[in-house]
């Protein structure tokens, strides 16, 4: 059985991908429409 | 009745049955304890625990409802996604800690996290009720996806004979969990995983060749359905809408306790993180089963005569089955709603065992008999498991499916409240138990209220700030006065608990003079 390990807290490259979900989501704007559709997928839907 | 798709699925249900009964033996440990039964020995590795989480996550119900909202409302179905999108950095970031204090000091619920971060008990209870009301209508509504594919197969639907093969589907699964406990689910969570990626991978090449394309796919949704209604003026209207739904739903998922459960039940923090980067392959096939809600509306599923019934007693849940009956043959109809049936079980037994470690653990142990024994704890926790499942299914056999509906939105508004004392608490030592207990019912009373004032039918309520409407969910404005009075309450007792020692050093120092 493991023990715990006390982990390093993550980098700044790490933490930036990590945010960048809640970044390119939360903000419906910039994907809230139908071009530029891919392969006749409507960009909100692909994106 | 569809005899062919019935025998398939019959058939499937048997093998996961006898697969349920047999993981008793898998990664043998002793089951008279509660750690072995309700979490697996925490051992399972990185690929167990993708199954198992993903079955866990992915329900029967989502692989109904999602498509189904895509079908009747369009657009707003698909905050699917983003949800799906964010909880992955939350689970990598956050719960490998968790993990460690519940291994470090065997814990088994968040409750008890609680109870050993702060050191209420009151605190503690409501967690853990909270965990247990929230998770109930979610264990019911699980039928309501068995429900529908079995009436999708022409199974008698009126009298005894409709809620049969429900009752025989929950006796199966409630014979399994109580001797395999967690076991059963992580092992079936295996078969019902394979069978939904082959299920979507074959429709997702079939349907758009069928259809003539995906342009095809949407251009038969109506404009107006394709994209979120822009806002008009003085309000943020959808945008806020849509995006708070989203980030309320993926701050609140792993609070769940089947969530947790899943969660504590690896064998390291690693497991955890590998984890939060492989289990986003379930929303991609999320994703495409969304887009089957638009492949029904472009197949006009909905005007059939033979898919009329259907329709009529299940509403837009009925989209995928109809599509699934109308596209393929009985044989692999059999098999894709045996992926949504099993689908149903795996999510139903993990909350149950999961309801049952709290029972046993933070109600009778904390409450009831303090001194219990290892081997007490288990046998509570194992008769807790088979009462939550009768009363899961006594609610969906009495209680209309509407009303199911309104119970697990409240549920999901009541779960969020724990956010504070359960993750906070893991990184905050200014939070005092007392204020994050009063942070949590002014939460709850608040998020009650404005489902209330909705009559209990949305989850979106509209807050005038500066004359300017921004329509949010619930969840997430009572999770903001939680945190509000959480925060204000410790931070007073801080101050007023210093002032107080430093009175007492002057004291003593004055004394000794």
């Amino acid at each position: 059985m493991s023990t715990p390990v006390k982990s390093p807290p993550p980098t700044w490259w790490t933490m930036a991908l990590l945010l960048l979900p809640f970044l390119a989501l939360i903000p419906v704007p910039i994907y809230n429409r139908v071009t530029p559709a891919v392969f006749g997928v409507p960009f909100f839907y692909w994106y | 009745m569809n005899s062919t798709a019935l025998a398939v699925f019959t058939a499937l249900f048997l093998i996961v049955t006898v697969l349920g009964f047999a993981a008793a033996r898998w990664r043998r440990g002793d089951l008279s304890r509660l750690h072995e039964w309700g979490l697996g020995g925490r051992r399972f590795g990185t690929v167990v625990t993708w199954f198992l989480l993903g079955g866990d996550l992915y329900t029967a119900y989502t692989f109904i409802a999602v498509p189904a909202l895509m079908y009747g409302a369009g657009a707003v179905g698909f905050f699917a996604m983003p949800y799906t999108a964010m909880i992955y950095p939350i689970l990598y970031l956050v719960f490998p800690r968790l993990w460690a204090v519940a291994k470090e000091h065997g814990y088994v619920t968040a409750s008890d996290v609680v109870r050993g971060q702060f050191g209420n008990r009151w605190l503690a209870l409501a967690v853990a009720v909270t965990s247990l009301v929230a998770t109930m209508p979610y264990i019911a509504l699980q039928l309501v996806g068995l429900q529908v594919v079995i009436g999708a197969m022409g199974v008698e639907s009126s009298g005894l004979a409709k809620d049969l093969p429900l009752i025989i589907a929950f006796a199966i699964l409630a014979g399994f969990t109580y001797t395999s406990g967690l076991r059963a689910p992580a092992m079936i969570a295996v078969v019902k995983d394979l069978l939904i990626y082959v299920v979507v991978i074959v429709a997702a090449v079939i349907l758009p060749i069928k259809l003539g394309g995906l342009s095809q796919i949407f251009a038969a949704v109506p404009a107006a359905k394709l994209t979120l209604a822009a806002p008009g003026p003085g309000t943020l209207g959808s945008y806020s809408s849509y995006a708070t739904l989203a980030l309320g739903s993926a701050l609140a998922l792993f609070l769940y306790p089947h969530s947790l459960t899943g969660i504590l039940s690896s064998s390291s923090q690693q497991v955890i993180r590998r984890n939060a980067a492989l289990l986003p392959a379930y929303s991609v096939a999320l994703g495409i089963l969304a887009l089957f809600g638009y492949m029904a509306l472009a197949l006009h599923v909905g005007d059939r005569p033979e898919f009329a019934d259907g329709f009529a007693r299940y509403g837009s849940n009925f989209a995928v089955p109809a599509l699934i009956l109308d596209v393929f043959p009985s044989w692999f109809v059999g098999v894709a709603f045996a992926a949504i049936g099993i689908g149903a079980l795996v999510p139903a037994a993990v909350m149950s065992v999961a309801c049952a470690n709290i029972v046993s653990r933070n109600i009778f142990r904390e409450f009831v008999n303090p001194s219990a024994t290892d081997a007490q704890e288990a046998r509570v926790a194992k008769l807790a498991s088979l009462l939550v499942k009768a009363g899961a299914l006594v609610f969906i056999i009495l209680v209309p499916v509407p009303y199911a509906l309104q119970f697990q939105l409240l549920g999901g508004l009541w779960m969020i409240q724990v956010l504070p004392s359960v993750l906070l608490g893991l990184y905050l030592r200014m939070l005092n138990g007392w204020a994050l207990l009063i942070g949590w019912a002014a939460g709850t009373a608040l998020g009650t209220w404005m489902a209330w004032t909705l009559e209990f039918k949305a989850a979106i309520y509209t807050v005038s700030i500066f004359g300017f409407g921004v329509p949010g969910y619930i969840a997430l404005y009572a999770l903001a006065a939680n945190l509000v009075v959480s925060f204000l309450l410790s931070a007073m007792w801080r101050h007023f608990t210093a002032r107080s020692a430093t009175g007492q050093f002057a004291l003593r120092a004055e004394a000794q003079s």
